[in-house]
C-alpha cells in the first residue's frame, strides 16, 4: 500500500502545478532494503494492472537509494556508512518508513510527517481527516519561510 | 483453527496495512467460552483512551448469539465518572444483526463516512447493548491487567466496573494530522519571523490577549511565564541560520519523470521548496 501513498503525493504535485505552482519539486527514494522489489507498481508502468496506476505512469522523479557509501563522502563523511546493510540517504536523513519531509527553498527542513500514521488519501476517511489539504498547506507555506 | 488464521488475515489485509488500530484486544481461541451476557437487561461495555486524535474508521467485535436472532446496540460513548455516559455523537450508534452462521462469531461495522472524532487522552465506552427483548448473546472476554470494562444487570442503570477485562475485538481509525508545534509561531503561519515578537510584546504588555495554545508557543523558554527573556531567545533564535539537511543526488529510474536519468536531490532543487518520500516500491 506504500505505493497508494506514493500515488496520492502524485495527485498533490499535479494538482499544484494546475494551480501554477512550480516552485515545489517532490521525488521518492526507495529504501536499500526493497531494492529487489518490483519498481513496475510504484511509478505506474504500462504493464502495471494495479487499480492505483488507473491514471497512468507517475511524473514524480522515483530514485533507489544505496548502501555503497557514495552519498556518505566528503561533507557528509561520518554521517553514513557504505555496506553496512542500512539505507545510505534514508539514515542520512534518519528517515523512517513512508516520512515525507518537506525543505524550504534553503534546503533547512520545513516540516516531517510520517503519511503510515498521517494517511494523506482525500477518499472516504481522508475527507474527515482533511490531512491532504493540510499537507498541502504545509507545503504552501515552505514557500513563504 | 485455519478458520481463524482466515479470519485473522482477512482482518489484516482490511485494516493493518493502511489503517491505524487503535484499541484492539484481540480474538477470542475456539476454547473460549466465557464472555459478557448481552440481552434485555445484561449489557457490557470497554473502557479505552487514545494517545492521538482519530477519525472512527470501523469496528470488530466477537459476539455469539444464543437466541436464534438477535439484534445488538453498539456505541461509542462519553466517560461519566468512570461508567459509559452519553454518545460522543448524535451519530455514534450502530444497530446490528447478528448472523448466527457468523464464521467465529466475527462482526464489522464501518464508519468511514460518519467523520466521528476520537480526541487523544480521552476515556470512552465502546458499548453492546440489546437492540431488542428477545436477543441473547454472549460479548467473548479477553483478560489482561491493563484493560477496563464494565457490565450493567439493571439496563445500564449502574455500572459494575470490572479491571482487567475486556470484551474482544478491536476498533480501526484514522490518525488526524496535527502540525508540530513550532516554539515562537504565535500566529501559526508556521513561520516564527517578525510579526511573532510583535505579537508576543503584544501579550507581555497586555495591549493583546492570547489563548493557552499561544501562551504556551509563546513560552520559549518553557519556564511556564512569557517575558522579556522569551522574546531574546526567539530573536536568537530567528537570526540564528538554520542548517541544511545533509545533501544527497540519486539517480530518477522513473521514464515519466522530468529528471530521469538525471542525479537528482537537494542541492538539484536548491531555491524551489522540494519534498522527499521515503517509501517501499512493490
Amino acid at each position: 500500500m506504500c505505493r497508494a501513498r506514493f500515488g496520492i503525493l502524485n495527485d498533490l504535485y499535479n494538482e499544484l502545478v494546475s494551480e501554477g505552482i512550480t516552485d515545489v519539486k517532490m521525488m521518492g527514494i526507495n529504501g536499500y532494503q526493497y531494492i529487489d522489489d518490483s519498481i513496475s507498481c510504484m511509478i505506474c508502468e504500462n504493464e502495471c494492472t494495479s487499480s492505483t496506476c488507473n491514471l497512468g505512469p507517475r511524473p514524480l522523479a522515483w530514485t533507489q537509494d544505496q548502501d555503497d557509501g557514495i552519498n556518505c563522502q566528503n561533507e557528509n563523511q561520518n554521517l553514513c556508512e557504505s555496506n553496512d546493510d542500512i539505507s545510505d540517504v534514508w539514515n542520512l536523513w534518519d528517515a523512517s518508513l513512508r516520512d515525507f519531509i518537506i525543505l524550504d527553498r534553503y534546503g533547512v527542513e520545513f516540516a516531517r510527517i510520517n503519511l503510515t500514521y498521517n494517511n494523506p488519501d482525500p477518499s472516504d476517511i481522508g475527507a474527515c481527516t482533511d490531512n491532504y489539504q493540510k499537507i498541502k498547506d504545509l507545503i504552501l507555506a515552505a514557500r513563504n519561510r | 483453527m485455519i478458520r481463524l488464521l482466515i479470519i485473522s488475515l482477512f482482518v489484516n489485509i482490511l485494516f493493518s496495512n493502511d489503517r491505524s488500530t487503535i484499541y484492539n484486544t484481540g480474538s477470542p481461541s475456539e476454547t473460549d467460552t466465557t464472555g459478557f451476557l448481552i440481552n434485555s437487561t445484561n449489557s457490557a461495555a470497554n473502557r479505552f483512551i487514545l494517545n492521538n486524535n482519530y477519525v472512527l474508521e470501523a469496528m470488530v467485535f466477537f459476539v455469539s448469539l444464543q437466541s436464534s436472532s438477535g439484534n445488538i446496540t453498539i456505541s461509542i460513548r462519553e466517560d461519566d465518572n468512570n461508567s459509559p455516559g452519553n454518545l460522543i455523537s448524535g451519530s455514534a450508534t450502530w444497530d446490528h444483526e447478528l448472523n448466527p452462521l457468523s464464521l467465529n462469531n466475527y462482526n464489522l461495522i464501518t464508519t468511514t463516512n460518519l467523520c466521528i472524532y476520537l480526541d487523544e487522552a480521552t476515556y470512552y465506552w465502546w458499548t453492546i447493548e440489546t437492540a431488542d427483548e428477545n436477543t441473547e448473546a454472549i460479548w467473548f472476554q479477553k483478560e489482561s491487567l491493563p484493560y477496563y470494562s464494565a457490565s450493567s444487570s439493571n439496563d445500564g442503570s449502574i455500572w459494575n466496573l470490572q479491571p482487567g477485562v475486556a470484551g474482544s475485538g478491536a476498533i480501526y481509525g484514522e490518525q488526524v494530522y496535527e502540525n508540530a508545534n513550532i516554539p515562537g509561531d504565535v500566529n501559526s503561519d508556521f513561520i516564527v519571523n517578525v510579526i511573532d515578537i510583535v505579537s508576543i510584546i503584544g501579550y507581555i504588555t497586555e495591549t493583546s490577549e492570547f489563548n493557552l495554545e499561544q501562551i504556551g508557543f509563546a513560552d520559549i523558554n518553557n519556564d511556564g511565564f512569557v517575558n522579556v527573556v522569551d522574546i531574546v531567545q526567539l530573536v536568537t533564535n530567528i537570526i540564528t541560520p538554520n542548517h541544511s539537511n545533509p545533501n544527497f543526488n540519486l539517480e530518477d529510474i522513473n521514464p515519466a519523470s522530468e529528471f530521469f536519468m538525471q542525479n537528482i536531490g537537494p542541492s538539484f532543487f536548491n531555491g524551489q521548496v522540494s519534498a522527499y518520500y521515503f517509501g517501499k516500491q512493490g
